[in-house]
């Protein structure tokens, strides 16, 4: 038998490769950014459910309100935390171009801010819960769906920051910050997608209602 | 352009020449043997067989599920399975989920967690404590799963509350699990790949888990989606719409339906493609077409936008309908690519175990994509009406001739068609492993019992999946709301009957090949590295292979989608350089 050839227009690889092959950069980019793309089709999945729902709720009670009375569903809060979560995603970036730079002072300081802006989103969410009064009580299908997605949104926060800690553990204990670039762009990546997620949301159900 | 384009007639004469891997296994730190191996291993070559034995196991439980629904239509005198129809109810979910989530899906990830870092040529999975996590997760979801029904829960009305929320929270961790595994493989297939193994040169199994696995991760997170807003509602004093108990399984059945159904048996394809090349010993032609078919499938199997409960007229638009052609029509392409591969050695394919248990699945699926096509044509009767809304008599044609398909919904030829397409899948994983059995299990699988298992598998999956397809032909519910009357219901009985045969002897197979695997392993290991002749980077490494999958040595270089036996080729290449 002779062996198949090979097309002249293929590439080639020319040396043999070393059974000991060095794991790709970016691993934990990809993986977090499969990561991310299931978390989107979640919240995909949660926000297909009640655009769904309010459309045939309101088609059969038209003049009807989607939100049940009582209930307090104000813009402000909402409009804060969307505002929070967009100045985080420029001291994420900082935090990222400070390690790629090996600033150890800046990335440690654009961390914290960071941080910071993650806790307060979780501060704003308790408030506005409790601002809204509105009851799980079998009388409305917005109450389930609105703390299905905006609790989903929160324990998006809550993995973000915690991804973020560890991530931030590993560079700054690291001798040179940029050796960990893959792991902070990595947790970037899933900061990124948790603000955008919270902007649909935002505009999804809060101002549009 | 794919290497295997330029292939002359005189490239396919037979056998590649089996290229000696590295047999000594290589030094390392010492590792845990035992129990305490197996509980804190993060080789994938562990954790693989791992989930191809729980996955066997947990197999065998949702068999008896299946027999006990197959023995209450069997309608037997004096046999009383279920209590009532609540009780039929909650089996018949228990047995839908276990099938895909217990069994069919785990067995995949498995296979590919053994089996796709040796063919890429990688040293491990990407991150091996997430990979272990993943089964550990999928394992302890998988027995709180059970335990939830067997204390009243499930996914139907009438259950214990508390433990109907056991039951979506399990189910929900047993997705997630799977989940994770599928990123790690798919981050496995995009970060660890060496040098000159491009996507469109991986193995056709790798990339069947390829699409698999990114249809799995954008479609499953939804069915997540909808089992988190029902423990919501549920949680709270009276559930209002998405945790009422007659509505919880209805919101999940998206899964277990056509397309979606699909997506768990496309690993099927690459299985069969590995297995017909070194059964007729050539190469693949049209590579890139191939791949591209596979992938094809996959991605009109993505059913997370066709869900019933909050779109009545999901299975009515053109994409289901379109579905339906694109599954059927790849299932059928492939099969002119397979002839091909024979059309041009000009004989018959060397006769194996593994190749007949192939040949069995590729049977299954070809019936099952059949299935699923009538199945879209009585969806499509609307959609073809107003083709022809200018012509009356082609109307009235067309009602006469399709309409009575469109009463399929409902009906147990929904049931058939996912145990036609779950059995294509098991039997397919078991044709996985018995060709890939010298690397997961040690030992070559014997000829005489692939011949065997196929002959009974195939038998047992097309007694269980073509009866049940009748029964819905004959209007037997799928979901009955007080008994199983239909218009032939004596048949329908006889059927069901046959079905406890089918599920029966599917049972005894999967037993046998759990077991058979598991003294396997106890047994030691044979060390012949690649006792077929493929073409794939598997059969490089030692049988079984060493920790880190391939020794010191250096890989072969990687021209094609089968480097092995380019590797005459290559050798006298670089001997023929100055």
């Amino acid at each position: 038998m002779s062996a198949p050839v090979l097309a002249a227009s293929e590439p080639v690889a020319t040396e043999p490769v070393a059974a000991a092959v060095a794991p790709r950069r970016r691993t934990l980019q990809v993986g977090t950014g499969f990561a991310a793309a299931a978390a989107l089709m979640y919240f995909g999945g949660l926000l297909g459910v009640y655009f769904s729902e309010r459309a045939d709720f309101l088609r059969a009670n038209p003049g009807q309100s989607w939100i049940p009375a009582g209930a307090r569903v104000e813009l402000t809060a909402p409009t804060v935390m969307a505002w929070t979560l967009l100045l985080s995603v420029v001291t994420m970036q900082w935090v990222v171009h400070a390690a790629k730079r090996d600033d150890r002072r800046h990335t440690l300081i654009a961390l914290i801010v960071t941080a910071i802006f993650g806790v307060a989103v979780i501060n704003q969410t308790a408030f506005q819960y409790r601002q809204m009064e509105l009851t799980i009580d079998g009388g409305s299908l917005a109450a389930p769906l609105i703390y299905t997605i905006s609790g989903s949104h929160l324990a998006l926060v809550i993995v973000a920051l915690v991804y973020l800690f560890v991530m931030a553990v590993r560079t700054l204990t690291s001798p040179a910050p940029s050796a960990h670039l893959d792991g902070m762009t990595a947790a970037a990546l899933l900061w990124h997608v948790m603000v955008f997620v919270y902007l649909v949301i935002w505009v999804g159900i809060f101002v549009t209602k | 352009m794919t290497a295997t384009e330029t292939h002359t007639s005189s490239d396919v004469e037979h056998a590649p020449v089996p290229v000696e891997g590295p047999a000594v296994p290589v030094e390392g730190p010492a590792v845990p043997g035992g129990l305490a191996g197996a509980l804190s291993s993060g080789d994938h070559k562990t954790l693989g067989r791992m989930w191809v034995l729980a996955s066997l196991l947990l197999g065998g439980f949702v068999l008896v599920c299946g027999l006990l629904l197959h023995l209450e239509r069997a309608d037997l005198p004096g046999i009383e399975v279920f209590a009532g129809v609540e009780s039929f109810r909650q089996f018949f979910t228990l047995y839908r989920v276990g099938l895909i989530f217990l069994f069919v899906a785990p067995l995949w990830v498995g296979l590919a967690t053994h089996v796709v870092p040796l063919q890429i040529g990688a040293r491990g999975v990407a991150f091996p404590r997430a990979a272990a996590a993943a089964f550990w997760g999928w394992l302890t979801g998988a027995g709180i799963l059970i335990a939830s029904w067997a204390i009243d829960g499930g996914l139907v009305a009438g259950g214990e509350q508390r433990a109907v929320e056991l039951s979506l929270l399990a189910f929900a961790m047993v997705v997630v699990s799977l989940l994770a595994a599928a990123a790690v493989l798919l981050t496995t297939m995009f970060t660890q790949r060496p040098a000159g193994m491009s996507l469109e040169r991986m193995p056709l199994f790798s990339w069947s888990m390829l699409v698999t696995g990114a249809v799995w991760l954008l479609s499953l997170p939804v069915l997540v989606a909808n089992l988190v807003i029902m423990w919501v509602d549920l949680r709270g004093p009276s559930a209002v719409r998405f945790g009422a108990g007659q509505n919880l399984y209805e919101q999940v059945s998206w899964v277990f339906e056509q397309p979606q159904v699909f997506v768990f048996a496309i690993p099927v394809l690459g299985v069969v493609g590995e297995i017909l090349q070194v059964a007729f010993g050539a190469p693949q032609r049209r590579w890139g077409l191939m791949l591209s078919l596979v992938g094809l499938a996959a991605v009109f199997s993505f059913g997370a936008g066709l869900q019933r409960f909050f779109s009545p007229t999901a299975q009515t638009t053109p994409l289901y309908v379109l579905s339906g052609f694109v599954v059927a029509g790849v299932v059928v392409a492939l099969l002119g690519g397979w002839a091909d591969l024979g059309r041009r050695t000009r004989r018959l394919p060397r006769p194996s175990g593994h190749l007949a248990v192939a040949m069995s699945a590729l049977g299954v699926l070809v019936f099952a994509a059949m299935v699923g096509l009538v199945r879209v044509l009585g969806a499509a009767v609307g959609f073809l009406r107003s083709f022809a809304r200018n012509n009356e008599s082609w109307q009235s044609d067309l009602d006469r001739a399709l309409a009575p398909l469109d009463e399929l919904r409902g009906t147990m030829a929904g049931a058939g068609l996912l145990d036609l397409v779950a059995l294509a899948a098991v039997i397919g994983a078991v044709a996985g492993l018995f060709y890939w059995s010298p690397k997961i299990f040690g030992r070559r699988a014997s000829h005489a019992a692939g011949f065997g298992v196929a002959a009974i598998l195939g038998a047992g999956g097309l007694l269980m999946g073509l009866t049940s397809t009748v029964a819905g032909f004959l209007g037997q519910p799928e979901r009955p709301s007080t008994s199983f009357s239909s218009a032939g219901a004596e048949v329908a009985a006889v059927l069901g009957a046959i079905g406890v045969v089918g599920t029966l002897v599917g049972l005894a197979v999967v037993a046998i090949v759990a077991l058979r695997g598991a003294a396997a392993l106890s047994q030691g290991a044979s060390t012949v590295p690649d006792p077929w002749g493929g073409p794939t980077m598997e059969w490089f490494a030692a049988s079984p292979p060493p920790r880190e999958n391939f020794g010191a040595e250096p890989l072969i270089p990687v021209r094609s989608a089968h480097p092995l036996w380019d590797a005459p080729a290559a050798a006298a290449a670089d001997k023929d350089a100055p």
